[in-house]
């Protein structure tokens, strides 16, 4: 009876062993390591600060969401309209990207340029955004991009520089020449500004003294030849009288560097300026919008600063909505972020940097002004960022300010072209 | 002899201990180094690899830099633009910036550049050049900064990092002419994907990139960038060669990329063997485990298989140190166990020797047979035995000869011849109650030298005296005891 039972003991032990052994031999192909990797393409362009705090983001991102790889595509606004033009037109866009107002209608009149973000509003929480924020990004009923903060040419001005020459802040372009005519014996201009704001600039003094838009609604030029000697003519003006230096001249160093006293930018790029400023001893101060002494229209716009969309390309929406759903709304991204775009449309993003961003102070009045003035500011006609028609109108001045073309044949070949570039 | 006994099966558990753990350690010991031996290699030969690959990709990033940078020579209005010495007015000057700046939107479009520019010698810039860099040299000295990248005097170009504390970031500059460089700036962060693969062959392998003074440029830790490389690390790395090498601390792979800057990997070596080391700690403590279990079994069965022999071996010793028709010692083993006392003891100890012969124990064998004689000397060996104990030694020296060893207590001598006394009178007290009828019938008795002495001597020395002293009292009547004092005090006394 005792032997029957270590046989049996005995056997099943064996058993064991040859199934164990058998198990081992049967699973040849073991895997040793694997990973699913998903790429998700994201652009910007920006400056040093924002290049920074956006590679930070994408790595809290990617951290966040393990399999998750975000190749980061960034550089400086110059060149980047090409880039991006080409990236649309070559189907090569970017899965989740920053996009500047005027390229919905570049690319997405009819709305199907991008992704339509309401099909991802499961993963998109668009209830942290107003009704207005939404259709700002909309196109053909289609939310194409959402935006990240309101944007416009505003005035930020060295307050010690105004002191110094016993001058208050300008509020028309009346104030400007007046400021001029005491300051340009030390060789120092009352403004500055690059092309982009001094084409608005020149829109701003036509529709203030015309009463009429520089574009009509469904984006025609409404300027005539003559409307656009006299816009030629006040930036000989401008230049003759030192209000302002040629615009091909002028650098960010020479606001900084105390060269001019003013400068007009973006509500958001202030930031850099003022931190840059202070840096040198300075204050900046926010001014009001320059106006003419008899304006007939404001002539100031608000836009949307920027906007991320999702390409209609994407080969993967849902991990391309969860990229934006953190770039829009995350917390801590809010934190990297501050109000380096400006302040956020974002409810829940516009409540933590509010509690936890210390902005300067003329950032919050800027921001305040925008908001306040809501019944002046328009939203702007996209073609007023037109990259074509800002190119043309800068080639165009130059030629007619540095003698090369005369007056009336600048007018002439700036109106065609302009027409030409927004017709197309 | 059971010391003995013992000392020797001591002596062979500690040397099988000893020769099954040398074995243990040796058999555990020896192929860890050989896999020691073996992980390094191929480790070595994977950081090789993961190291050349790293250093093909860098290449392939610098190289597309630099070429890119070369095309900027595709046009000759905008290599030989010189603003310091160019005769153009405002108005053309500006063209040609228009002009350079479309290139470079066509050159660096796909590119993640931070800067892509021209400085010129009064410090105009041209291109991509990012507000950050301008304003840090808003009052000059751009130029003369990127001049110094230009190191290499063929090509007339060279990279750089940390300009103003910029640690995140890698500069390309070229000359252009003669007042005129290019300058080409990305963040290190580009390299992120190219570093991070080499470092997943293992979580603690670190790979940097370092200039030649090992100023760490670029590394997927953020934290140590723009630091010196750890010098343990740094002197094990090669300049001109590419090898990898193995230390006590680390195996470091030093690789060199196209511009001179290196890529070093480098390993801590316990981390390496953290896994063998783990495995090896086990096979040894497993080794060691069975070993100690083993001597335990080893000397269970030892111990089990040997108490039978054990208790033979005893016996035989037994038999062969005790006189079988006595019971008491035999003559050898008595000499033996006297002389070991008399070496034992120190110097001064009194001892008494005692000899015993039977007097007309012929009678006995010639008128009871040699059986009762037997019986007769087999009793007074049981008399002698009841008296022995550890001062007492007693040994049968021959037929019906006995003798008797006692150290005595005290160093007196009076006292002791007293016990010596006391001793026989016991014995011859014992013997005739034993040995009455034998007496009354056959005239049996004892006749018996007593030799009680201080002095240290010898065997033969007790065992002469003695014997003398017996004779002396056989002589002189029988039946009787003949003492003597060494050295005497007083002669011989009966």
């Amino acid at each position: 009876m005792r032997s029957t039972v270590c046989v049996k003991i005995a056997v099943a032990l064996i058993a064991c062993i040859l199934f164990v052994s058998g198990c081992e031999q049967a699973d040849e192909n073991e895997v040793l390591y694997e990973t699913t990797v998903e790429p998700l393409r994201l652009s910007w362009w920006g400056t040093d600060v924002r290049h920074r705090y956006t590679l930070l983001g994408a790595k809290l991102f990617e951290e966040n969401n393990p399999g998750v790889q975000v190749k980061c595509e960034y550089s400086v606004w110059d060149g980047f309209e090409r880039r991006n033009r080409i990236a649309m037109v070559s189907r090569t866009a970017a899965d989740v990207m920053l996009i500047n107002y005027n390229w919905l209608d570049a690319y997405s009149r009819d709305g199907e340029g991008y992704y339509d973000i309401y099909e991802l509003k499961d993963i998109v929480d668009l209830s942290q955004f107003d009704k207005t924020d939404l259709k700002s990004g909309e196109r053909n009923g289609k939310l194409n991009g959402l935006p990240l903060a309101y944007n416009a040419t505003v005035f930020f001005y060295n307050a010690e520089l105004y002191d110094q020459y016993g001058l208050d802040i300008p509020k028309t372009w009346d104030d400007l020449f007046e400021a001029a005519k005491v300051m340009r014996k030390d060789n120092i201009y009352p403004l500055g500004m690059v092309k982009k704001h001094f084409f608005l600039a020149m829109v701003a003094y036509f529709e203030q003294t015309s009463g009429k838009h520089f574009f009509t609604n469904d984006g025609k030029l409404n300027v005539t030849e003559e409307d656009m000697q006299e816009i030629l003519k006040f930036y000989n003006r401008l230049i003759d009288e030192k209000v302002i230096c040629p615009i091909g001249q002028f650098t960010i160093n020479d606001f900084l560097k105390k060269n001019t006293a003013g400068i007009a930018c973006w509500i958001n790029d202030g930031m850099k300026y003022g931190r840059d400023l202070e840096e040198n001893g300075c204050t900046m101060v926010c001014g009001d919008m320059i106006e003419a002494n008899d304006s007939k229209l404001y002539g100031w716009y608000r836009k949307p600063s920027t906007l991320y969309a999702i390409s209609k390309n994407t080969e993967n929406p849902e991990a391309a909505a969860e990229l934006l759903e953190f770039l829009v709304n995350n917390e801590d991204m809010a934190k990297l972020q501050g109000v380096e775009k400006g302040f956020p449309v974002s409810k829940k993003a516009l409540a933590v940097t509010e509690k936890s961003v210390d902005s300067p102070e003329y950032a919050r009045c800027a921001n305040e002004m925008l908001l306040n003035s809501k019944a002046k500011f328009e939203n702007m006609n996209t073609e007023l960022e037109n990259p074509d028609v800002i190119k043309s109108f800068q080639a165009g001045t130059d030629r007619y300010i540095y003698g090369k073309q005369s007056l009336e044949d600048c007018a002439a070949q700036l109106v065609k072209e302009i027409r030409a570039a927004v017709e197309d | 002899m059971n010391d003995n006994y013992r000392k020797i099966q001591f002596r062979i558990i500690v040397l099988f201990s000893l020769v099954l753990l040398l074995l243990t350690f040796f058999l555990t010991i020896v192929p860890y180094k050989r896999s020691v031996i073996s992980i390094q290699n191929n480790f070595s030969k994977l950081m090789t690899a993961g190291g050349g690959q790293l250093r093909a990709n860098v290449d392939t990033f610098f190289l597309g830099t630099e070429k890119t940078a070369a095309l900027m020579f595709s046009d000759a209005d905008i290599y030989e633009y010189d603003p310091v010495t160019s005769s153009l007015d405002e108005y053309d000057r500006l063209q040609i910036k228009e002009k350079i700046l479309n290139r470079i939107d066509e050159l660096g479009n796909m590119g993640n550049y931070v800067d892509f520019g021209i400085i010129y010698s009064n410090d105009e810039t041209a291109g991509w050049i990012s507000e950050s860099m301008s304003t840090q040299y808003m009052n000059g000295g751009l130029y003369k900064e990127f001049e110094k990248t230009i190191s290499y005097g063929g090509s007339l170009d060279g990279w750089s990092f940390a300009h103003k504390g910029n640690y995140d970031k890698l500069y390309y500059a070229k000359r252009l002419n003669e007042d005129a460089i290019i300058v080409m700036s990305f963040y290190g962060h580009e390299l992120e994907s190219i570093f991070e693969f080499p470092e997943k062959i293992s979580k603690d392998m670190m790979a940097v990139l370092v200039d030649s003074d090992n100023r760490i440029l670029y590394s997927n830790n953020t934290e140590i960038v723009g630091t010196i490389l750890d010098p343990e690390i740094s002197n094990m790395s090669s300049y001109d060669s590419d090898r990898t090498i193995v230390g006590s601390k680390y195996m470091v792979m030093t690789t060199e990329c196209m511009n001179g800057w290196r890529i070093i990997c480098s390993e801590p070596v316990s981390s390496m063997l953290e896994d063998s080391l783990r495995y090896q700690k086990f096979i040894m403590f497993f080794a060691l485990g069975c070993c100690v279990l083993f001597i335990i079994a080893a000397q269970f069965m030892f111990i089990k298989l040997s108490k039978p022999v054990k208790g033979l071996v005893s016996e035989l010793n037994i038999q062969a140190s005790v006189d079988q028709l006595s019971g008491v010692l035999n003559k050898n083993t008595f000499r033996e166990q006297v002389v070991l006392r008399l070496t034992q003891m120190k110097h001064g100890t009194i001892h008494s020797f005692l000899m015993l012969d039977m007097d007309n124990f012929k009678q006995i064998n010639d008128n009871l047979g040699h059986e009762y004689g037997d019986e007769v000397i087999s009793r007074l060996g049981r008399i002698l035995n009841e008296m022995t104990g550890f001062d007492v030694f007693v040994g049968r020296i021959g037929g019906d000869e006995f003798a008797v060893f006692l150290t005595l207590p005290g160093n007196h001598m009076f006292s002791a011849d007293r016990t010596a006394h006391d001793f026989v009178d016991q014995l011859l007290m014992s013997f005739d109650r034993n040995f009455e009828e034998e007496r009354r019938k056959y005239g049996l008795s004892m006749s018996i030298g007593v030799v009680t002495s201080t002095e240290h001597l010898t065997y033969d020395d007790f065992y002469r005296m003695a014997d003398d002293m017996m004779y002396q009292s056989k002589r002189t009547g029988k039946d009787k005891t003949t003492y003597c004092v060494y050295p005497a005090e007083g002669g011989v006394r009966s």
